[in-house]
């Protein structure tokens, strides 16, 4: 059972039950899952399966498609977000610690569309965190997660974070509009808290979701970057959704591109690569996360290697 | 402190009895008369033919509070029972906010707590909106589904799922409907199709629910006695009698109109609930009362929020 007293409006401002200010991202974790879930194989399940989704897709004119998710189909393709949650916890949580809450976040749906998924991952995460999803935001739900794992932290007194952000590359049936193709099914986990002797925390900032006028990003990412405040550390800048053309002017000196064909995941493993890396001195991170078909430019600052104790 | 602003909500004309349902579900005639005679369930709401768009655009439009307010709405939350209500990616929420002029908001689904995931999503709103530090950013929280599938369309030997919308107005504090409190607890061991994991549900579902809302109360410094009413999830009548047996709370205080004329309208039944109340004068200025719900969705969440009018 977890209980809560409301929000109280404090802004970002640490307060009395808050994280010290060394909270922040400890651990990261990535892992491509490249073989089909062990569900998929399930009869029982596919059947149940298919008869959701006809009985979804029915009013909008469309049904599963025949070769994925036929009436006589004993087994489906796809992804369980609860089967790649769970490696990602066993990869994240080291032994004998806990979770107080954990936030999934995904854009499009796994094999499991009815499942309460994250109650699930709770029963099997160590502490039983108190869980929930995000989702229906595109790549901008991630953010949209990261900005509540913060705020429950601070206000709800949730320390001991756990961020999943997971996307499948299956889809069983037309989506009747263009969508970005996915490469392929990965998971990030990001396992936030105050560090223990010896480590050294990431600390986050300046999460938000902008939506943009129906124009390029350009503009508005390069305010973001000009908003960093031209501090003596290096930036690295990893954009998700953005082509080359778009790229903010001015550009920092170390500009990278997420995989164009993991729009859901892509920035977000580029950042458990570099914080999985060795300590490389201080430096920060611009993510930003370019969603043209809603128009959101999501973005979040993560200062590495105690960044954010440089003078300024 | 987080406070609703305005709550509206939205059940279409149309209803079916649940005898009409025995069929689609495979159930004898003793079932449905157990349904009908002990659990007070008889006809749940239906909108056939109208999507998902049109039942929460019911209730967004009953919601007068927010005309002149457009631009302050940051966030637009769909609380889910079912994760996935429509074809991926098409966004009905996003469709309803260009309809609404709420072109400045950021919208997003929260869920995962089944039909518990409504108080879930008043509670991601009101620490959102906390944390800009914004006094006059909103939130619309919105929960209501079809029961466009068997799997949405009953909860076994329990209840019928019954069509219909809420929409609520959240903000970072207020002086209206006040949250004093929220309690979850998440039982991810009834995930599953096991039958005896579905009977010992059964046996704990009472006292689980109980318990949340003791969680709640006490969290908001209150005991049981404070509680002026409770606004509940709609799924029988039978499964509230023995949550007030386990309380010890009157259960004439427990809001149970709609159970019989509506069903169980998804995440939306506190909130339909909640408009019962305040046309029946059951909320009164300044008295706490309590909204609660359980999620059963493989996995359960059993909720509870504590607020003052």
């Amino acid at each position: 059972m977890r209980t809560f007293a409301p929000a109280a409006a404090t802004g970002a401002a640490p307060t009395a039950d808050g994280p010290s200010p060394a909270w922040g991202i400890r651990r990261a974790a990535r892992l491509a899952f490249p073989q089909p879930a062990a569900l998929a194989g399930d009869p029982v399940h596919t059947r149940r399966l298919r008869r959701y989704l006809a009985d979804l897709l029915h009013p909008y004119g469309r049904e599963p498609d025949p070769e994925a998710l036929g009436a006589e189909a004993v087994s489906c393709e796809g992804q369980s977000y609860g089967e790649m949650a769970e490696t990602l916890i066993d990869a994240i949580v080291p032994a004998g610690e806990s979770v107080d809450l954990l936030v999934l976040a995904h854009s499009i749906p796994d094999i499991t569309p009815g499942r309460a998924t994250t109650t699930y991952l709770s029963h099997v995460c160590p502490g039983t965190p108190m869980a929930f999803a995000v989702s229906d935001q595109g790549a901008a739900g991630a953010f949209t997660a990261l900005r509540l794992v913060d705020a429950y932290a601070r206000s709800g007194g949730l320390r001991r974070a756990l961020l999943l952000v997971v996307e499948q590359d299956s889809l069983p049936y037309h989506p009747g509009v263009p969508v970005p193709e996915v490469a392929g099914s990965r998971g990030v986990a990001l396992l936030f808290g105050e560090p223990l002797p010896g480590e050294r925390a990431a600390r986050v900032s300046r999460v938000g979701t902008h939506v943009l006028p129906p124009d390029a990003p350009g503009a508005a990412l390069a305010a973001e970057l000009g908003a960093l405040g031209g501090g003596p550390e290096p930036v690295t800048a990893v954009l998700g959704g953005v082509s080359t053309v778009d790229a903010a002017h001015p550009r920092p000196a170390d500009l990278r591109f997420a995989d164009a064909g993991q729009p859901g995941t892509g920035v977000w493993w580029e950042l458990a690569g570099e914080l999985a890396g060795p300590p490389a001195g201080p430096r920060r991170l611009l993510l930003a996360d370019h969603d043209a078909g809603l128009r959101h430019l999501s973005v979040a600052t993560v200062d590495l290697d105690g960044a954010d104790e440089v003078p300024r | 402190m987080t406070a609703l602003l305005a709550v509206a909500d939205h059940l279409p004309p149309g209803r079916v009895p649940i005898e009409e349902l025995a069929g689609e579900f495979g159930l004898t005639s003793m079932q449905v008369k157990i349904f009908r005679r002990y659990h007070k369930l008889g006809e749940v709401a239906r909108d056939p033919g109208g999507s998902l768009l049109d039942l929460l655009r019911g209730a967004v439009a009953g919601l007068d509070a927010l005309r002149g307010r457009e631009q302050h709405v940051r966030y637009v939350l769909h609380a889910r029972t079912f994760p996935t209500v429509v074809p991926y990616p098409h966004n009905p929420v996003r469709e309803l906010c260009r309809e609404f002029g709420l072109d400045r908001a950021t919208v997003f689904a929260v869920g995962h707590h089944a039909c518990a995931s409504g108080l879930l999503a008043i509670d991601v709103a009101g620490r959102l909106l906390a944390a800009d530090d914004d006094p006059d950013g909103l939130a619309l929280v919105l929960a209501g589904e079809k029961a466009f599938t068997p799997e949405a369309g009953m909860v076994p030997d329990t209840s019928f799922f019954g069509e219909g919308a809420s929409a609520c107005l959240v903000a970072p504090a207020g002086d209206r409907d006040r949250v004093l409190s929220y309690a979850a607890d998440l039982r991810g061991e009834f995930d599953s199709d096991a039958e005896e994991q579905a009977l010992e549900f059964q046996r704990i579902y009472s006292d689980a629910l109980a318990e949340a809302i003791l969680a709640a109360v006490g969290r908001a410094g209150l005991t049981m006695d404070a509680i002026g009413v409770i606004l509940p999830h709609n799924v029988n009548n039978v499964a509230w009698h023995q949550v007030c047996r386990t309380l010890g709370y009157p259960r004439e205080r427990v809001v149970l109109d709609n159970v019989a004329t509506a069903g169980h309208v998804f995440c939306a039944d506190n909130l339909v609930n909640y408009r019962t109340a305040r046309e029946r004068g059951l909320l009164r200025p300044g008295e706490p009362y309590v909204m609660a719900a359980a999620g059963a969705g493989r996995g359960a969440t059993f909720s509870a929020m504590v607020l003052q009018h």
